[in-house]
């Protein structure tokens, strides 16, 4: 079966960066080829996933093309490589394509004359109150200002006054001081959020970045162009002056919102989260992120936490807890017993709730809940549960997410049920009443925040939320990545996955794992899509592990 | 960037453009840049709303500070040599109240000085009686007179018109022909671009004709945006057919069935004119479907600007014609490859068309026995007001600029320099107007440039740096924004200067000076700021004892 089809081939070229002469696939802008030479060419303007204005004159290189005899053939030198001819004037190296024979100076002292140049320009319309910028520690001007220029500029004495605080929106605010029009917002906002609302009005010294005056910058991405503000003119209402960003701790993680798995940055100092940005990732998300992803993080340090386990209300320590779980369990038969997964639930939950499945022998009586909402055709996607993928692959729930949940209902209603499991869903949301929970004769939670089921649990177990722990998930793509702690869990809220282990051990003896490694490693066993890997071999990018598209979940109703 | 704006406008391009749009909107109110003006003509065209509020804010005729404007005085360079303008603006200021008095950048009156616009009318150097009447109902006498001498013989561009019908037969004898055959007497020909940069037009035009597509363009740049410069401006009055046969040539030529020429709003008479000669050509059957059963389809229409300088850059000129922000685009690509609306469009200067006449009956050989190897054929010279016999001059290039100036019989006061070519063209200290010679080539090596050769002059009285302030100030105005350089150099090089001329203790740093030139000069997108250090650098130079009080004396070493 394994007929050998040769990948297309990319056409090289020749380049010579530097006085050395390297090959890079046709295509590749010079920018992106210095970089790749590790020769880094500072730029404002360009970013690489935006179009190319050329505006900012900052990326300056020296390049020439090979001399040409008259006949069109290249003149050879000494090295028989080819001879250079060097055009007199610096060119912007991101608006061009490297080409065979290329020649380009990253250093030169013609090219250093022309940065430097640039930058103090930049710099005489810049307000230079680095102390109370957000940017600072994160500003491409302070950075380049250092390793460019001369760090000052001479024409200090004649700035030109702009409006310091521009609400363009709910969520952004813009210092006309600092922008120095790179054009980058603008750009975002057309070519990536397809929402036109921002633009540059009037002509030359007066030109600023406007809204079009009926509308705002309300857009669902609009967080984007904080990031990617070279120099701390936008700033995210809810990050603003609160931290200095070299305080934050950086965390790695994905997002939960949505089955996309948007890769992420979460800046922490202390256990408390101050903000999240994208992580660049380009199978995934590039490197943007929904407003609405981003600023959802608060309710994990809402005061009503769960932080201690009790029985029925009341605070007892987890040997008791779990212990009591596990009684409750024993003391039903299978029949009576119900248990809701979380399509939120990392892999190595997901399968430490199998493991407890089989203990229980309650091989059909369970499912997740599934989320669902409308894909906006950039980074949301339809599923708002983010683990959807890793619920099915591990068989907590069927192709049709939440089709079983009817069967619970009816359990309850009927009396057959007995005794619901929940890992981190509101039964109330799953079709019961206040009425049918009030009719069970117990009903375990795992939760992390009070909900229309909590006061019914008589088992409670306070757990982590998704920025508390380690772990797995696998998008809607098929594809695994992997969750890090950025601060720890309040009180004596425990790990998901250690609350369920000391479960199924309470049920049904030992089962050897003590670190999630160990999770990992007999996951692996059972299923193959894990097989050989471990969550440090995911790697801060993941890896694509199921490859037929996994359908997309349908609403419970449906079935 | 543009490239979905691109394409929505050339959705729209058939019936009525969105730029002609936001013009006409602006006639009535003297602005576009209302908010339900703008978001109009935003759903109209299906851009962004932020879109058009940029495009409209950046026209001195379309933007809000337009808006009541009754009297728009020239603030040009030939004018304020002339010294007529502070004048002029007393005067009006006896028949307009402050806020109706706009300001204008050249209406190609150099010749007289105290120019200014009135209801769409132009005027200069009338006196005070005249401009009373004038505005007590009068119609007045807005009539543009100036020498046309050919030193040339036979003229060829100046040369009179002898009637459509004889004008136009090397045009009909082109239609026989082969494209081919064209390409090889324009490369003979050797004619270079007129509008600044002196680009080999055979290139260009095989260019354009060796690009894929079914649509393709001719666009003639009239902006004619050089303070001092008239010389489009009299070719588009005067000789308007010899304008119009070049785009048809090149649309011939190229395969494209569009022209359409972008007219700077400060020459309506030039629209008029052109217009009229349009007209003409349309019922003389050489416009229009199937010209003269060739196959050849060919129309062509004019477009207003709306004040700003920088359409006269390729780019920009042709952003605006799309309605778009006409800031300048990073080439290539180039026009001849994606050009307006993306399509492949061959875009030259008015007077270059008006030179194809002359290849078409000399042949490209004979078309090359004038002028010198390098710069071949006819130019014009425009001179300001400062000259004997100001007008529009024609001469083989490489004749020596001092047989212009003995032919316009000289200066009528004491000049000592002129601004040739625009405000990034080179400033000739008088002494040194014996070793040039009007061509590409004579002016790059003294370190001056011909570009489109309006003629400035400086006279004695007028402080040089002034004129350097002046030419920042310009620079700031009209510049796009899009580059840093330009931008925020030219602003800080105006401030530098009125500094150093309100404050007598100060002085600018040399090496400051300097090194702000030096950034314009070698990091700017286009020649607006890459050029204007060219003409303050030769003051620099040439007049460095008047300038002395303003530098620091030392220059310092870095
Ligand atoms: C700032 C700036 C202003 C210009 N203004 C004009 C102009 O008013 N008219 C013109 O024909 N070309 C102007 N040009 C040159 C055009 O970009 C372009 O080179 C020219 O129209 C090409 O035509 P040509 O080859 O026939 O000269 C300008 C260029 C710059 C950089
Ligand atoms: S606000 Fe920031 S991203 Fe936008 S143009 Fe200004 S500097 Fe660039
Ligand atoms: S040099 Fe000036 S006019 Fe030209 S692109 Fe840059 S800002 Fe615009
Ligand atoms: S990065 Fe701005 S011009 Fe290249």
């Amino acid at each position: 079966m394994s007929t050998e089809t040769a990948a297309p081939a990319v056409p090289m070229v020749n380049v010579q960066i530097d006085g050395v002469w390297l090959q890079f696939p046709k295509g590749t802008r010079v920018i992106e080829a210095c970089g790749q030479a590790q020769k880094f060419i500072p730029r404002y303007c360009y970013h690489p996933k935006l179009s190319s204005p050329g505006n900012c004159r900052m990326c300056m290189v020296e390049m020439g093309m090979p001399k040409m005899t008259p006949d069109r053939k290249p003149v050879l030198g000494a090295d028989g490589k080819p001879e250079i001819a060097w055009i007199p004037r610096p060119q912007i190296s991101c608006a061009q394509d490297v080409a065979e024979g290329m020649g380009i100076r990253t250093g030169s002292p013609m090219v250093e004359e022309a940065r430097k140049g640039v930058l103090e320009f930049l710099l005489i319309n810049h307000p230079l109150d680095c102390p109370i910028c957000d940017q600072a520690g994160e500003c491409r001007l302070q950075e380049f200002s250092v390793e460019f220029g001369q760090g000052e500029s001479r024409f200090l004495d004649e700035k030109v006054k702009k409006p310091k605080n521009v609400e363009l929106g709910p969520r952004i605010t813009l210092d006309a001081e600092r922008c120095i029009l790179c054009t980058r917002c603008i750009r975002f906002m057309k070519e990536v959020a397809n929402d036109d609302v921002l633009g540059i009005v009037e002509r030359g010294s007066f030109n600023s970045i406007a809204c079009h005056p009926d509308r705002i910058l309300d857009n669902n991405y609009s967080l984007n162009t904080v990031d990617i503000c070279p120099v701390g003119a936008l700033t995210s209402n809810d990050f603003r002056f609160k931290m200095r960003v070299w305080f934050l701790k950086e965390t790695k993680t994905i997002d939960v919102n949505c089955g996309t798995g948007a890769n992420i940055i979460i800046g922490s100092r202390e256990n408390t989260i101050y903000r999240i940005t994208p992580r660049e990732n380009n199978d995934v998300n590039g490197v943007w992120l929904p407003d609405s992803h981003r600023l959802n993080f608060k309710y994990v340090a809402d005061e009503r936490r769960l932080t201690k386990p009790t029985v029925k209300g009341q605070p007892v320590d987890w040997r008791t807890a779990t212990a009591i779980a596990a009684e409750i369990l024993k003391a039903h038969t299978a029949e009576q017993l119900w248990l809701v997964a979380s399509g939120r639930q990392t892999n190595e939950e997901l399968f430490l709730t199998s493991r407890l499945i089989d203990a229980l022998e309650i091989e059909k009586q369970h499912d997740i809940l599934p989320r669902t909402g409308e894909a906006d055709g950039l980074l949301i996607a339809a599923d708002r549960n983010p683990n959807t993928t890793g619920a099915k692959l591990i068989g907590l729930c069927t192709s049709k997410p939440g089709s079983r949940l009817k069967k619970l209902v009816e359990g309850v209603r009927s009396g057959a049920i007995k005794t619901v499991i929940t890992l981190g869903e509101d039964l109330t949301k799953c079709g019961l009443t206040a009425d049918d929970l009030k009719k069970l004769d117990a009903i375990i939670a795992l939760d992390i925040l009070p909900n229309q089921t909590t006061p019914h649990a008589t088992v409670l177990l306070p757990a982590s939320a998704w920025v508390e722990k380690r772990g797995s998930m696998i998008n809607v793509k098929g594809r695994l990545q992997r969750l890090n702690r950025a601060v720890a869990a309040p009180g004596e809220a425990h790990d998901d996955w250690e609350i369920l282990r000391d479960l199924i051990a309470a049920v049904s003896g030992s089962n050897g794992l003590a670190v999630i490694e160990d999770v990992f490693k007999a996951m692996a066993a059972d299923h193959s899509e894990f097989a050989g890997l471990s969550l440090s071999k995911i790697g801060d990018l993941g890896l694509p592990v199921v490859t037929e598209k996994t359908p997309e979940p349908e609403p419970a109703a449906a079935n | 960037m543009s490239e979905n704006l691109s394409a929505l406008s050339f959705r729209k391009s058939a019936d009525k453009n969105l730029f002609e749009r936001m013009v006409e909107a602006a006639e009535k109110t003297g602005t576009a840049a209302a908010p339900e003006t703008a978001r109009a003509l935003g759903e109209e065209s299906l851009f962004g709303d932020a879109i058009t509020l940029g495009a409209v804010s950046f026209y001195d005729f379309l933007k809000k500070e337009n808006e009541g404007k009754k009297v728009f005085v020239c603030n040009g360079s030939a004018c304020l040599t002339a010294g007529t303008q502070d004048k002029l603006h007393d005067a009006l200021g006896r028949s307009f109240k402050h806020e109706e008095i706009g300001h204008i950048c050249c209406l190609g009156r150099c010749h007289q000085g105290g120019a200014f616009q009135h209801e769409g009318r132009n005027f200069s150097g009338q006196s005070d009686a005249a401009l009373g009447e004038l505005f007590s109902g009068g119609t007045g006498d807005s009539e543009d007179r100036y020498e046309v001498v050919s030193h040339l013989q036979p003229a060829q561009l100046t040369a009179p018109f002898p009637g459509v019908e004889k004008y136009f037969t090397p045009f009909r004898d082109l239609l026989k022909k082969d494209r081919d055959w064209l390409a090889g007497e324009l490369k003979d020909s050797g004619l270079r671009g007129r509008g600044g940069a002196g680009f080999p037009l055979h290139f260009k035009w095989a260019g354009c004709r060796a690009s894929e597509g079914k649509v393709k363009y001719i666009v003639c740049n009239a902006d004619e945006g050089d303070p001092g410069a008239y010389i489009d401006k009299y070719l588009m009055e005067q000789r308007p057919h010899s304008v119009l046969l070049g785009m048809m040539v090149a649309g011939w030529f190229a395969g494209a069935e569009v022209g359409i020429l972008y007219i700077r709003a400060e020459y309506p008479d030039s629209i008029r004119i052109v217009d009229a000669a349009i007209a003409e050509l349309r019922a003389a059957g050489l416009l229009g479907k199937n010209i003269l059963g060739s196959g050849f389809n060919f129309e062509l229409k004019t477009i207003k600007g709306a004040g700003a300088y920088i359409c006269g850059e390729e780019t920009a000129l042709l952003a605006s014609i799309e309605g778009q922000r006409p800031e300048v685009r990073v080439r290539p690509p180039f026009p001849t490859v994606e050009g307006l609306y993306r399509k492949p469009t061959i875009l030259n200067n008015v007077e270059t068309f008006s030179n194809i006449h002359a290849v078409l009956t000399l042949g490209g050989k004979g078309y090359a026995k004038i002028g010198t190897a390098q710069s071949t054929g006819p130019k014009l010279l425009s001179l300001d007001s400062h000259f004997a016999k100001p007008g529009i001059y024609e001469v083989a290039m490489g004749t020596p600029l001092a047989d212009v100036v003995a032919l316009a019989g000289g200066f009528r006061t004491k000049v000592k320099a002129i601004q040739v070519g625009g405000p990034l063209g080179g400033i000739v200290p008088v002494g040194k107007i014996g070793e040039l010679t009007v061509d590409f080539e004579s002016f790059k090596k003294a370190g001056f440039l011909l570009g489109h050769a309006g003629v400035v002059s400086i006279p004695e009285s007028f402080p040089m740096i002034e004129y350097i302030q002046h030419l920042f100030q310009f620079t700031a105005d009209e510049s796009c924004g899009k580059c840093f350089p330009c931008r925020l150099g030219s602003t800080r090089g105006a401030e530098l200067v009125a500094k150093a001329r309100s404050d007598s203790s100060y002085q600018i740093d040399r090496t400051l000076i300097g090194d702000l030139l030096d950034t314009m000069e070698l990091t700017s997108l286009c020649a607006l700021g890459g050029g204007v250090p060219l003409p303050i650098k030769n003051a620099l130079q040439h007049f460095e004892e008047e300038l002395r009080p303003f530098l620091s004396s030392a220059p310092e070493k870095r």
